[in-house]
């Protein structure tokens, strides 16, 4: 009784061990961080090819839709970052507004491959007639 | 109606907190004079919670702009249903629907047992239920005041609910009954904390909450499902699930509680488990708190989160207190829970769901750890992070196929017993059956480990249950009754058991529809001028290629928002299936734009359209998306079956049928599967029954006698080795000594019914 008390507990033991090492390994090689432009340009010289998502503001006049790639930069108060979409944009994108792109720096130059896009809205939803409301 | 509802609330607040004394008293001088003014105040306590919902209802639907909640929520244009829908479209009035169903399960609970106020197990329950039902009113009464007045001029029209939640009938549906389910296993919290307090941990409190565990389960179902559905057909995701952390906040208390309910069983027949099995209580309730913290505090970007609020800090006190309190109870009842009962067989049954049990705990700490690691990541060092799908699905798919496979064997084990030749006998065809629909799989052209896997376990499971049905279906033969007859028989015989192999049956339905519309799904996105056709392939072996052409923009225009619809007509092969009218909502103030797709439904796949984007200029040129969503269809009928079997296992036990019964099987039967009983019983005629439960179910068990225990020890189970191993006849009858000369006269009017 008392080694297969042992042995269940060993079993236990292992299966347990294997299923957090796999977590921890699945959610190493699945964590997206994410990065404003100024981080991007340093990992894009640190470390190219990592994966994150990169958010910033649509700078005005900077997007290109007449081609695939669809070209656009991102900034957010200094230099923007060029970015290459093939997908087709989402309803809200537009000039000025706050997205989040996920992809890639390929290179230590050149620009940034996304390949997915989110708009990044505000979560308080403000109806027309807010205004006298927003008093409160 | 700011000053009623609040009064209403303190109202609320104060009698739970009298209760709670009123409690302490009853147990400290045994007076039945407390326990009536505490049963008193649980009472008061949920009418004024009631009474402040429709306090609330009837300001919502009079338009009572004094209350910022009604601004915030409410506009005078806004129909009737989702007015009523306002009260938990954001946070005050989510807490107080949260309040509602603690405070009427509570009144519940007190009314089923006014006649044992003095028994220390009720009213130490009830203590626990008017703590919980005390810290949400007092939070209403604090920090998220619902009917708190509107600052300044009142305004003449309001802010209107959130358009995400405005545009169809399963806001009025899917939030209530998350809501129940939550906030329904406060009410199984409540019995084990009294256990634990009380140190009465045998298995006399389980029996009493079975029910109400099941209902809570059932609704936390229900809401899942619906809120899947809803994200699919009605919000335009595209998906019906994607690991956002407010979907994996339903979803974790449902893994617990689901493991709960297996678990249950083996202590109920074994009385194994009892750490184990509170403990799993004790995180199936922490991870409620969690989902309401989660979803109601803010910390979390997602569409049912609301805004930043000061309640965020509340519930989690609240949790810590929660978490901390049931685990220094847990450990301090160490000695006593220590279980008399012990697996015999690494093959049993009782092992099979102890299996069943580490694979559903290792998936909830799956995705707890996914859905809190970027909340802890921030926490720590700042980086904002995110847990891709990926993650979840690598590591949930094979925890669960490894449950599909123990839900396939595990009805199939005998308790106890090794694989017995009977066991191998009744596992072997429906092995048969899995292993030939994989290998047909394969060849058929099904690609993939985990679609093939998935349809031969499927298979697999699905004839092991229908194995069952028909085993127990020919028990009934001699009852010589027509088939509707025969069926209710047959369930009434064991519902739990039969309930729970059509749950099963659901669960594999939705776990082959999940993976053939995970692995052949397919879709494009192609921009269109009016006459462009796009082209897309069935995933169906029986038609080739759909053909969709877009005809026009219609735009309709209101004070608040635009909706735009693409009108596309579409061919299946030549087949003309006629217009459809996907449509994109743009609401310029808030920023947003809600999709509404537009889905046929086919038996074997979806044709899923939206409208991806209409851009401002007048091209006329649109974005469509196309996608074809295999078996989305068997997805609902999956839920729906869970429902259905859910709903069955609540149906109260009959012994009929073949078996000749004798009264003290009956009356075990009826005290193992009803967790109301007489109202005059004492709570610890529930307990004397509880050691026998071995043999109330249908399968013989360890039959053992009904053990006059006192309180505070746990009920002895003498496991005579004489009748149980091996012992594999679903449908003899169990003799069991049974005490109660009251019983039998209940059981014999329960006959005539």
């Amino acid at each position: 009784m008392k080694s297969r008390t042992v042995l269940y507990g060993a079993l236990v033991t292992v299966c347990f061990g294997a299923v957090a090492a796999l977590m921890v390994f699945a959610l190493r090689s699945n964590a997206v961080f994410y990065r404003t432009v100024a981080e991007a340009k340093q990992i894009q010289l640190d470390s190219p090819g990592d994966r994150f998502r990169l958010s910033g503001y649509v700078e005005d006049g900077s997007v290109d839709e007449s081609g695939d790639p669809i070209v656009f930069a991102l900034a957010d108060g200094g230099e923007p970052i060029r970015v290459e979409y093939s997908g087709k944009l989402p309803q809200l994108f537009a000039p000025g507004i706050p997205v989040v792109c996920e992809g890639t720096f390929p290179a230590s130059t050149g620009p940034f491959q996304c390949d997915l896009i989110m708009i990044r809205h505000d979560n308080q939803y403000s109806p027309p007639s807010s205004a006298a409301a927003e008093a409160q | 109606m700011t000053v009623l509802g609040t009064v209403l609330l303190v109202l609320a607040a104060s009698s739970y907190l009298l209760a709670i004394f009123a409690g302490i008293a009853t147990i400290r001088s045994k007076s039945r004079r407390s326990s009536r003014w505490l049963w008193q105040y649980m009472l008061i306590g949920a009418l004024a919670i009631v009474a402040a919902v429709f306090a609330m209802e009837w300001a919502l639907l009079s338009h009572d702009f004094s209350i910022a909640y009604v601004v915030r929520n409410h506009q005078r244009a806004t129909p009737v249903l989702y007015t009523i829908a306002s009260l938990w479209g954001a946070l005050e009035g989510s807490i107080l629907l949260w309040a509602l169903v603690v405070g009427v399960g509570f009144a519940l609970v007190a009314i089923r047992f006014r006649r044992q106020l003095t028994d220390e197990l009720v009213v130490w329950t009830l203590v626990v239920g008017a703590g919980i039902a005390f810290f949400f009113a007092g939070l209403m009464v604090s920090v998220a005041n619902p009917f708190a007045a509107t600052q300044g001029a009142i305004p003449a029209d309001g802010m209107g609910m959130n358009p995400l939640l405005r545009n169809h009938i399963l806001m009025v549906v899917h939030p209530p009954m998350l809501y129940v389910g939550y906030a329904g296993f406060s009410v199984p919290f409540a019995f084990a904390a009294a256990a634990l307090i009380t140190g009465r941990l045998g298995e006399g409190w389980l029996l009493l909450t079975r029910r109400a565990t099941l209902i809570a389960w059932g609704f936390l179902t229900l809401g899942i499902i619906m809120g899947a559905w809803w994200s699919y057909e009605v919000l335009g995701w595209g998906g019906y699930w994607a690991w956002d952390p407010v979907e994996n906040a339903s979803l974790l208390p449902w893994l617990t509680g689901t493991a709960y309910l297996h678990s249950v069983v083996i202590q109920e027949r074994r009385a194994m488990l009892r750490v184990w099995n509170l403990s799993l209580l004790l995180a199936t309730y922490c991870l409620t708190i969690l989902g309401t913290f989660l979803t109601r505090s803010g910390v979390v970007n997602s569409v049912h989160a609301f805004s930043e609020s000061s309640i965020g800090p509340a519930l989690l006190g609240f949790l810590a207190v929660v978490s901390v309190g049931g685990i220094v109870l847990i450990a301090s009842r160490g000695e006593r829970l220590r279980s008399p009962g012990q697996i015999d067989s690494p093959v049993s049954r009782e092992a099979a769901f102890l299996a069943n049990n580490f694979v559903l705990a290792a998936l909830a700490f799956v995705v707890l750890l996914g859905t809190v690691f970027p909340l802890v990541a921030e926490a720590i060092n700042g980086e904002q992070l995110s847990v891709g799908e990926p993650y979840f699905d690598r590591l949930g798919m094979p925890l669960g196929l490894a449950i599909l496979f123990l839900m396939a064997v595990t009805p199939l084990l005998p308790w106890r017993a090794g694989l017995t030749q009977t066991a191998k006998d009744r596992i072997l065809v429906p092995a048969w059956i899995g292993g030939t629909v994989m290998v047909i799989a394969a060849i058929g052209g099904i690609r993939g480990i985990g679609p093939v896997l998935t349809l031969g376990l499927g298979a697999f499971a699905l004839a092991g249950i229908l194995g069952q049905f028909r085993q127990g279906w020919a028990g009934t033969r001699s009852s010589g009754r027509r088939v509707a007859a025969r069926a209710l028989a047959l369930v009434r015989s064991h519902p739990r058991r039969y309930g729970g192999l059509v749950v099963h049956a659901g669960v594999v339905v939705v776990a082959v529809a999940i993976a053939g519309s995970q692995s052949f799904s397919r879709h494009v996105e192609s921009e269109l001028s009016t006459g462009d056709e796009v082209q897309i392939a069935s995933s169906s072996p029986f038609a080739d290629d759909y053909t969709i052409r877009f005809d026009g923009v219609r735009t309709a225009t209101t004070a608040e928002q635009t909706i735009s619809y693409a009108t596309l007509s579409v061919w299946r092969d030549e087949e003309s299936l006629g217009t459809y009218e996907p449509a994109i909502a743009l609401f310029p103030r808030a920023q947003q734009a809600i999709g509404t797709p537009a889905v046929r439904t086919g038996l074997i796949e979806d044709l899923y359209l939206t409208v991806v984007r209409i851009p401002d200029d007048q091209s006329g040129a649109v974005t469509i998306g196309v996608g074809i969503n295999p078996m989305m269809l068997w997805l609902w009928l999956g839920g729906g079956l869970m429902l259905i079997g859910t709903l069955l296992a609540l149906v109260p036990r009959t012994r009929s049928g073949s078996s000749a019964p004798d009264a003290g099987g009956r009356s075990v039967q009826r005290s193992t599967d009803d967790d109301v009983g007489d109202p005059d019983r004492t709570v610890d005629s529930y307990r004397g029954t509880a050691a026998p439960v071995g043999g109330g179910n249908s399968e013989p068990g360890p039959a053992q006698p009904a053990a006059p225990t006192t309180p505070g020890e746990p009920i002895p189970v003498a496991v005579p080795a004489s009748n149980a191993v091996g012992s594999e006849d679903e449908e003899a009858p169990v003799t069991v000594t049974s005490s109660g000369p009251r019983r039998s006269g209940a059981d014999a009017s329960r006959m005539g019914s």
